[in-house]
């Protein structure tokens, strides 16, 4: 027997260096979007259409739109303030809410076979109902106001993609793992958080990630229709009245909203789930 | 069993705004029959059918090429990133000006809003052929033309259906929530628009919601049997 | 009568031996499916003494999983009993560790070596610096005292099943209970993995449950070989190893004891036990 260690090689072990690395990776990303952004200028600009505005013209009028207000107010604009704040703080409120609620009721009814096979078909059920034909629903039931967008993105969207993942997390936590659990004596709690949460937790973060993206998607619709603030309020506002760059700066807004969640929530999930990849990788 | 879930549920809930769930369902069946509504019916089914169809038509061939071309997945593979979280709803008011408010401008979005997945699906399908498959076929004497058409392809296409499954979805979303913007006469989202306006019973909002989740419920399961169907050969994987 | 303090600790040391550690009375186990019931163990009477190596073989299909589920307390035998010096198992008891056959699924890919190893402790409340001084130890015991702050799966398979073993030792059980632990390793792997056992039992006079399919390992490593029969299984027969310590992958194998031993064993499996009743 032997002290040596058998391990395979890393993939960060065969980057020529790690600064190397984050720069052509980066470059990587920068000079494709670079590239279109060039063309998408020369071809608007040649064409001018007044439906398709170049995108430095687009640029400058978002940078008017947001960012030159007063000082006080760290140069934002009213309209940050009444629009697209609020938008975002209800996009998040709701999100986060059905998140943290999708994870529990999920984990409850993932790991409990007799309610999983009444339940799981139900949820399956709903989830296949296009969320926007509920809004109607939720307007009727809530009225016009936040409540009712906020209720609407969490329980008409975000809380049933959480569920289902959650409940499929939970279904394919290896029995081994938790006869181990049950075989040290481990208490039950601690093999919920300990054991079971974290290895349904890639599955959980698909989910969180799948209900991030349509959770702009049904703020925007529940602000396009019979609303008084927020981004899709903005976008619709610009549309009856011809405002094409407007429209299109609310359009880039939500474009970066998207790209800035998704981010940030892979960067956590790359973060949480690092022993994913090289487990995944290695098998 | 599980309906008896669903309407034990509802039937407890009892109040003005919200009615019974078996009245809904008999109200929704009703709707079914109502020539005027199985015209609204048809439009949105066709707006999205459309949409569908070009999306499938555009998305495959472009992302096997992109896909089995080295450089092109690479640089794809960076806008796909940026691409990806943009909501295609937000697009909306920009069809409503560019092409008013007919069937055409609703297939267009849908077309605009599903061809992203199966884009990226036959990207990455094609991208991520087992090399071993293909070697083997090379082994065999195929050429360049040979492997694609028996290895590529047929281990992209459960991917790709997979893609397809949920532009299906994300097409029907995009109907309907195109409906309930604009409005207009045809189509279920704009019945529930006239409905409401019109300050009728709500009864008929449900029942065309439950319409709706059944049509959407029957594509899912609809396509989801047939992709069983295909690729039983397929190692039942489980992803969203 | 009063006894020095010397002769009092033999006392005790003496009615401590003298409860067999594990003790199985008329185990039977039954599956029910439906209208399907199948008979996996039953009749199963043995006794295993402290500081015993026994293993458990038996042709594929005897209840050999079966039984040890029902011996963990992961699983409730139809009827019979299992005690565990002197009380009676239901549910998992104290002072029992088990390594499973496939580490892969055992292990926890999100925990580092260190942290998988030091996972059932937690439970034990112990103090920090004795939960690591004992993470340590065992590491080392096994052969991986630098694998410390290394994840599962840069560690070949032999490697993980270490861990595992590492796992079981920091517990510091009375019993262990091994479920054909080196089935899914080459045979080179195995070799060093069996003598790993034969070294942690001489170094922490552990009592060992090993079961395997493998008539060799089962000889080279115990001092007594408990035969199953096919299901319905019950204990064929069971057989003494007298074969001397240290033993060695080579020349223990050449002994005659070794492979007379092997031959009997493998005689009463090929007969399927029938003609013992």
């Amino acid at each position: 027997m032997t002290g040596a260690i058998v391990t395979k090689p890393s993939a960060s072990s065969q980057k020529p260096s790690r600064e190397h690395g984050r720069i052509y990776r980066i470059l990587q990303h920068v000079v494709p979007v670079a590239v279109v952004l060039v063309v998408w200028q020369l071809l608007t600009a040649q064409f001018r259409s007044p439906f398709f505005p170049p995108p430095l013209t687009i640029f400058e009028a978002a940078y008017k739109a947001w960012f030159t207000g007063p000082a006080t107010s760290l140069f934002l604009t009213d309209t940050v303030f009444e629009d697209v704040l609020p938008s975002i703080g209800r996009l998040l409120a709701a999100w986060g809410i059905a998140a943290i609620v999708g994870v529990a009721l999920g984990l409850a009814i993932g790991l409990n076979r007799i309610v999983r096979d009444y339940l799981e078909p139900v949820v399956e059920l709903v989830r296949a109902i296009p969320a926007a034909a509920t809004l109607p629903i939720f307007i009727i039931l809530l009225g016009a106001g936040a409540a009712m967008r906020v209720s609407f993105i969490a329980f008409g969207g975000v809380i049933w993609i959480v569920l289902i993942n959650t409940i499929l997390g939970a279904r394919q936590v290896e029995q081994t793992q938790l006869d181990t659990g049950k075989a040290f004596r481990i208490p039950p709690l601690q093999r919920l958080v300990g054991i079971i949460l974290p290895a349904a937790m890639p599955k959980i973060f698909a989910g969180l990630r799948i209900s991030l993206a349509g959770a702009l998607i049904l703020m925007v619709v529940s602000e396009l229709i019979l609303s008084t603030n927020g981004i899709g309020f903005q976008l619709i506002q610009a549309q009856r009245s011809f405002a094409l760059v407007q429209m299109w700066t609310q359009i880039l807004l939500l474009a970066i909203l998207g790209f800035v969640f998704n981010w940030i929530l892979s960067q956590a999930e790359n973060h949480v789930l690092a022993w994913h990849r090289g487990a995944r990788d290695r098998s | 069993m599980v309906l008896v879930e669903i309407i034990t549920r509802a039937g407890l809930v009892n109040e003005a705004f919200l009615p019974p769930f078996s009245h809904s369902i008999v109200v929704a069946g009703q709707l079914l029959f109502d020539p005027r509504f199985q015209v609204d019916i048809l439009a949105t089914l066709g707006a999205w059918g459309l949409g569908l169809l070009w999306a499938l038509l555009v998305a495959i061939p472009a992302g096997i090429l992109l896909g089995s071309w080295p450089p092109a997945y690479r640089a794809t593979k960076a806008l796909i990133d940026f691409v990806r979280p943009i909501p295609s709803v937000a697009l909306i008011p920009l069809a409503i000006l560019l092409l008013g408010t007919s069937i055409q401008m609703k297939s267009v979005l849908v077309l605009y809003a599903a061809i992203w997945p199966i884009l990226f699906n036959a990207i990455y399908a094609v991208h991520d052929v087992d090399p071993l498959a293909k070697q083997t076929a090379r082994s065999f004497g195929f050429g360049r033309l040979g492997i694609s058409a028996f290895v590529v392809l047929p281990s992209s296409l459960p991917l790709i259906a997979a893609g397809i499954r949920v532009s299906a979805f994300i097409g029907l979303m995009m109907v309907i929530s195109t409906e309930l913007v604009v409005g207009g006469d045809a189509g279920i989202g704009s019945y529930m628009t006239r409905v409401q306006a019109s300050g009728q019973d709500t009864i008929y909002v449900y029942a065309a919601t439950i319409i709706a989740g059944v049509i959407g419920f029957i594509i899912n399961i609809g396509l989801a049997t047939l992709e069983r169907r295909l690729f039983r050969w397929q190692p039942q994987e489980r992803s969203e | 009568m009063t006894y020095s303090t010397a002769d009092a600790a033999a006392v005790e040391e003496t009615e401590r031996r003298s409860v067999p550690m594990l003790s199985v009375r008329d185990l039977r186990h039954e599956y029910v499916s439906g209208k399907n019931r199948f008979v996996a163990i039953d009749r199963l009477t043995f006794d295993i003494e402290e500081g015993q190596l026994v293993s458990i073989v038996g042709p594929s299909g005897a209840g050999k999983t079966t039984l040890l589920r029902c011996l963990s307390g992961l699983m409730s035998p139809t009827s019979g009993t299992v005690e565990l010096a002197g009380l009676p198992v239901a549910g998992v008891p104290e002072g029992m560790a088990m390594v499973f056959q496939d580490y892969s699924r055992s292990l926890f890919p999100w925990l580092s070596v260190a942290s998988n190893v030091s996972f059932p402790l937690k439970r034990l409340k112990l103090e920090k610096a004795e939960r690591r001084r004992r993470v340590q130890e065992s590491l080392e015991a096994v052969g991986l005292a630098e694998a410390g702050g290394k994840y599962p799966w840069q560690l070949s398979g032999g490697m993980q099943q270490r861990v595992a073993i590492a796992r079981a030792l920091a517990y510091q059980p009375r019993l262990l209970l091994m479920d054909e632990p080196f089935a899914s390793v080459d045979a080179q792997t195995r070799s060093d993995l069996e003598d790993l056992v034969l070294d942690v039992k001489a170094r922490f006079d552990i009592t060992i449950l090993f079961v395997t399919h493998d008539i060799d390992e089962s000889v080279y490593l115990s001092d007594r070989v408990l035969v199953l029969s096919r299901a319905p299984s019950t204990l064929a027969d069971s057989i003494e190893v007298s074969l001397p310590a240290p033993r060695d992958q080579i020349s223990t194998k050449q002994l005659d004891a070794f492979v007379h031993a092997r031959a009997e064993i493998a005689a009463l499996i090929r007969s399927g036990g029938a003609d013992i009743e």
